[in-house]
């Protein structure tokens, strides 16, 4: 039987993976790649926890969260493609025009 | 009768501002407008004068609510018994003689339209505290005087004398006023403790009546408030300004400076003597504060060369014994003797304004036989000056004579001190009135009788100044506050000897010539260069501010300079700019760190949370 610890377990790792992808990887398009994995390891936990308490609140939640990481996910590669434009790359080592 | 008062203290406000609005630049209607004003003001003051002596003096009172506090109410208004209608009568009558005299002598002035603005001004100010129902009222209308008296002494000015002059009279007034006020607001948690606030004169003298204690609450409010007079009527140690006051034109001299401003201290006095009566503390320093001025002025106009500086010192030694009066017991004494010497110092003030129109001169060693070429002038003069040294029958007599005996009977020290006072009185304007007037031509150019616009006010004040003493004024102000003043043979012996020695041992050194001081040179010259330094008050002031307020203020600009500014101001400045400069390393401009640091974060916090629960 598959019970709530599963799906949370495997809402932490996708989330652990996630993260680890933001902070290893250099290129951007990967780290938005790994952003998504983030926003999936959240819902599923969303959904996991909707079901085990019989509450759709938090399923409707879900729903909400896709379609603004739709949003997102638009203007991320968005910004991704006039930041490789203006600067001729993605490694985010070479992006530190913010640098203080 | 009320509205009469009304009329009384606004048509001079009227005057100055028309004269202000409309004919600043048209001499003659200036002029006229501000005589008709005060002339009117005069009439009205005469006619309910007569009423009142009609009804045998009731008090009247109106007041005007200016601010209605939580349990106070400021107000504005009109008192009208027996103080206030002589005071009225004496300011309007000797104001408007004042106000014709300048006519004549201020002619080609450049400012004269602002001068009779400003003298109308003063008018309305002056009334203001003669017509006062209160202490807030009061307190206005003081400030209006000195504000006043600085433009009038300050008039000429272009002539940096003139203006420090009137600087100095404003900032050494203000001074007093400053315990004045203190004094004022002081008497609310009095009266309070009274059961009702008030500042009204009447309403107070009723609550002091009824109730007792409190007295030294009292004796500081009336200290307090002596400071104002102190400062108004130019007492010692305030009494600096009133010499230098003397770069005015003349008649502002006779004016302010001799018949009303200075008296506004000793009318205050009278004015709340029901307060301080109640304070025997406070009355023995205002008598010797008094004795002290009256002696000391006295010392230092023996050795003046300038006429007007030394009928200033003459007013000075005059207030002081109205003050001693006063702080020995009666107010009507300060009174009697404040009308008279009104009339004859005015007097001797426009007289010495003929002299110095005629002669272009202000000092007395290059005038000298005057009499013959302006006889109207000198036998007003001698007048005033026989009445101001107390010869009877003329009024100064009479009134001095009160003063003298109220000391014979209370304070025998000061009664010496006022004896010796009027001896030197008697002396120095012996030696004004016979330098001046009788010893040899000095002048250089030819005297001329004044115009009649000029002499006329001379005669009627020296009229007043001959039988001011027959009016019964003493009784007439009897307060029941005050000593009652028993005549005593003894008293009335020395005056009548004191003041003619006076004037003989002047008339012997400087009408006759006879060097009678000679012998006495060794002694006398460091006493004469003491005198002449002022006691070296004024350089005492100097210092006071040349080295106590000047290193005091150096010391507050160090404070702010170093503390505030560099210590505060750019101290925060600096430690937002050193605490930007760490934390902006942490701006690395690379994402992993962000997201590592964001994380990294959130855990802590997860973890910290869960700790604590």
């Amino acid at each position: 039987m598959i019970g709530l610890n599963h799906y949370l377990i495997l809402s932490g790792c996708l989330f652990a993976i996630g993260m680890y992808g933001i902070i290893t990887r250099r290129n951007a398009l990967l780290m938005l790649l790994s952003v998504e994995l983030l926003f999936n390891a959240a819902n599923l936990s969303f959904v996991a926890y909707a079901r085990y308490r019989g509450d759709l609140t938090g399923q409707v939640f879900v729903f909400f969260t896709m379609v603004v990481a739709a949003c997102e996910v638009a203007i991320g590669l968005a910004v991704a493609i006039l930041l490789y434009r203006a600067q001729e790359t993605l490694n985010t080592d070479e992006i530190h025009s913010l640098k203080g | 009768m009320i509205i009469l008062g009304w009329l009384i203290l606004f048509l001079p406000l009227f005057a100055c501002l028309a004269i202000a609005g409309f004919a600043l630049k048209q001499d003659k209607a200036s002029s006229w407008i501000a005589c008709g004003a005060l002339t009117l003001s005069f009439f009205l003051s005469l006619i309910v004068f007569a009423g009142m002596a009609m009804r045998k003096f009731p008090v009247f009172e109106s007041n005007v609510t200016v601010l209605p506090l939580e349990n106070l109410r400021l107000e504005f208004g009109i008192l009208l018994d027996r103080l206030s209608l002589l005071m009225l009568l004496v300011v309007t009558g000797i104001g408007s003689g004042i106000f014709l005299y300048s006519m004549e002598y201020m002619k080609g002035d450049k400012g004269y339209g602002r001068y009779f603005a400003a003298l109308s001004f003063f008018a309305f100010s002056m009334l203001g505290i003669v017509v006062s129902t209160n202490f807030f009222q009061t307190f206005i209308f003081w400030e209006l005087v000195g504000v006043s008296s600085y433009l009038l002494i300050g008039h000429w000015y272009e002539k940096d004398e003139a203006a420090d002059a009137g600087k100095k009279a404003f900032i050494t007034t203000r001074v007093g006023d400053v315990g004045f006020l203190i004094g004022i607001l002081l008497l609310g948690p009095l009266t309070a403790a009274f059961g009702k606030q008030t500042l009204n004169f009447q309403t107070l003298s009723g609550v002091l009546d009824m109730h007792s204690g409190h007295e030294r609450m009292i004796t500081a409010i009336c200290l307090l408030i002596f400071c104002g007079v102190l400062g108004k009527s130019a007492q010692f140690p305030l009494h600096v300004w009133l010499p230098d006051a003397m770069e005015g034109p003349t008649p502002v001299s006779a004016l302010i400076h001799a018949a009303t401003m200075v008296a506004a201290g000793v009318y205050l006095l009278a004015r709340a003597y029901f307060l301080f009566a109640v304070s025997p503390t406070a009355l023995a320093v205002i008598a010797n504060i008094g004795a002290f001025t009256a002696f000391m002025a006295a010392t230092m106009a023996l050795v003046q060369p300038d006429i007007k500086k030394i009928l200033a010192y003459s007013t000075l030694s005059q207030l002081g014994l109205m003050v001693m009066a006063a702080g020995l017991g009666s107010s009507s004494a300060a009174m009697y003797h404040l009308v008279t010497h009104a009339f004859f110092k005015a007097l001797l003030f426009l007289g010495a304004g003929s002299v110095i129109h005629a002669l272009d001169t202000q000092n007395i060693w290059e005038m000298g036989g005057v009499f013959r070429r302006m006889p109207i002038t000198g036998w007003t003069f001698l007048v005033g000056f026989l009445a101001l040294a107390g010869i009877f029958p003329l009024s100064g007599f009479w009134s001095k004579d009160e003063i003298l005996t109220l000391a014979f009977m209370t304070n025998r020290f000061l009664f010496w001190a006022a004896v010796a006072t009027a001896f030197l009185t008697s002396f120095y304007m012996g030696r004004l009135f016979f330098t001046v007037f009788l010893a040899e031509p000095r002048w250089k150019k030819e005297p001329h009788e004044s115009p009649r616009v000029m002499t006329v006010p001379l005669q009627v004040l020296a009229f007043f100044a001959i039988t001011g003493g027959f009016w019964g004024l003493g009784p007439f102000l009897h307060s029941h506050h005050d000593r009652v003043i028993e005549w005593s043979f003894s008293v009335v012996g020395i005056s009548l000897s004191v003041s003619p020695a006076g004037i003989l041992l002047a008339y012997l050194i400087y009408a006759l010539n006879i060097p009678l001081l000679a012998p006495f040179e060794r002694v006398l010259s460091p006493i004469g260069g003491l005198l002449i330094k002022k006691y070296y008050m004024d350089d005492f002031y100097d210092g006071l501010v040349k080295y106590v307020q000047q290193n005091f203020a150096g010391l507050c600009d160090l404070f702010e300079r170093y503390v505030v500014v560099k210590g505060m101001v750019n101290g925060t400045a600096h430690l937002t700019g050193w605490a930007g400069d760490r934390l902006r390393r942490f701006q690395t401009g690379k994402l992993q760190f962000y997201v590592f640091m964001f994380s990294a974060g959130v855990t802590l916090i997860t973890f910290v949370w869960v700790l604590v629960r």
